[in-house]
């Protein structure tokens, strides 16, 4: 059996690397073998990032660069991605789960079902309490919403609450979760999710 | 379709059937026999996975008598309709992939149908292509995809219906 892949998308600083670095912890202490594939768009940017907080050995974290919109190399023609997620299977055998993180993007990104099993979009309260209204596909499509930085909301202006509560009501029944990366709050919520949904275990 | 079912038959706290390759289709003559008597005594259990959700290979969902299943095909197998994906002494499980509802565009001319095909590409819409038509695979409300219509309607003529 290979590795379940799973995607996390969202706009550029809504904290895609913050949730993947503390969802390392959490996954690690739960004996899950995994690898990240980070996108940016001319650097390793990401990928660097990852490696220096040294919660996975560096050679589980591969760097695509698109070169392009990221929404190209995890939809349109997500082969690159494909083909760095097979290299990362054929590499460690055993691994569980490989987590493709899109380069910053904006509302209408989403993973090509080709590429992921399952794909997180994470948004962030201080882009602004109306992001859920504006209906963006990834808003709509993900697997799971994220919304992250709600410890942000009070000083920010927004009423966290009724943001939550309208991100439910757009998604028709799709999981919304809180987070405060930052402060590793509502990642353990997320992790079960993921366990239960395409790690069985 | 996937997530906790509303419906009776699921025992909570329970481990999935990890269902972890297609065996074959149901469609094939050396199934048919098989999987038409187990069908006579009830022991077919049927998955409904959209067309728009078939590319993945691994979801947790419920069979249409409640039991708790997890796919986790290999990367190079993909789920089609009437894909047999267990069979045992007293249960087959068989996948039942469905177009779902679709929006079909029939263009008043060539110049109108350049015009939509690069519309409906810049919107990212799964298509499927036929003969002076093109179907629009709807994944959300059906009024989503006719606002975003409407913006077309001053720049290309096109007929919008259901498939025949």
């Amino acid at each position: 059996m290979t590795a379940a892949r799973v995607g996390i998308g969202g706009p550029v600083g809504s904290g895609k690397t913050a949730l993947i670095e503390v969802m390392l912890g959490h996954l690690a202490r739960a004996g899950i073998q995994v690898a990240v594939i980070t996108n940016d768009l001319v650097t390793d940017e990401d990928a660097e990032r990852l490696r220096r907080g040294g919660r996975l050995p560096p050679e589980r974290i591969l760097a695509v660069q698109a070169g392009a919109c990221p929404h190209t190399v995890i939809r349109e023609d997500p082969t690159l991605n494909m083909a760095a997620a097979d290299r990362l299977d054929r590499q460690f055998p055993g691994l569980e789960l490989i987590l493709i993180e899109s380069g910053g993007d904006n509302l209408a990104s989403t993973f090509s079902p080709d590429l992921v099993d399952y794909w997180l979009f994470v948004i962030d309260v201080a882009g602004g309490d109306d992001i859920p209204r504006k209906k963006g596909p990834g808003i709509l499509q993900a697997s799971l919403l994220v919304i992250n930085k709600a410890d942000l909301a009070p000083h920010v202006g927004v009423d966290f609450p009724a943001m939550m509560a309208e991100a439910r009501a757009v998604r028709g029944g799709r999981a919304v979760l809180p987070a405060v990366c930052r402060r590793d709050e509502g990642i353990a919520e997320i992790v079960a999710l993921l366990r239960r949904e395409v790690l069985f275990r | 379709m996937t997530g906790t079912p509303d419906f009776p038959g699921h025992a909570p706290g329970r481990e999935p059937l990890v269902l972890s390759c297609i065996l074959g289709n149901a469609g094939e003559g050396v199934w048919q026999d098989q999987l038409h008597e187990m069908e006579h005594r009830g022991q077919v259990e049927y998955l409904s996975i959209p067309e728009t959700e078939a590319a993945r290979r691994r979801m947790r969902i419920f069979t249409d008598r409640g039991r708790d299943c997890a796919i986790a095909l290999p990367r190079e197998q993909q789920l089609e309709d009437g894909a047999v994906l267990h069979i045992a002494p007293g249960l087959a499980i068989i996948a039942r992939v469905y177009g779902g509802r679709r929006l079909r565009l029939v263009p008043h001319s060539i110049s109108d149908a350049l015009r939509i095909g690069h519309w409906c590409g810049n919107l990212h819409w799964k298509v499927v292509f036929g003969d002076g038509w093109m179907e629009v695979v709807l994944d959300g409300p059906e009024e989503r995809y006719r606002d975003r219509l409407r913006d077309l309607a001053p720049l290309a003529g096109v007929d919008i219906g259901a498939p025949e």
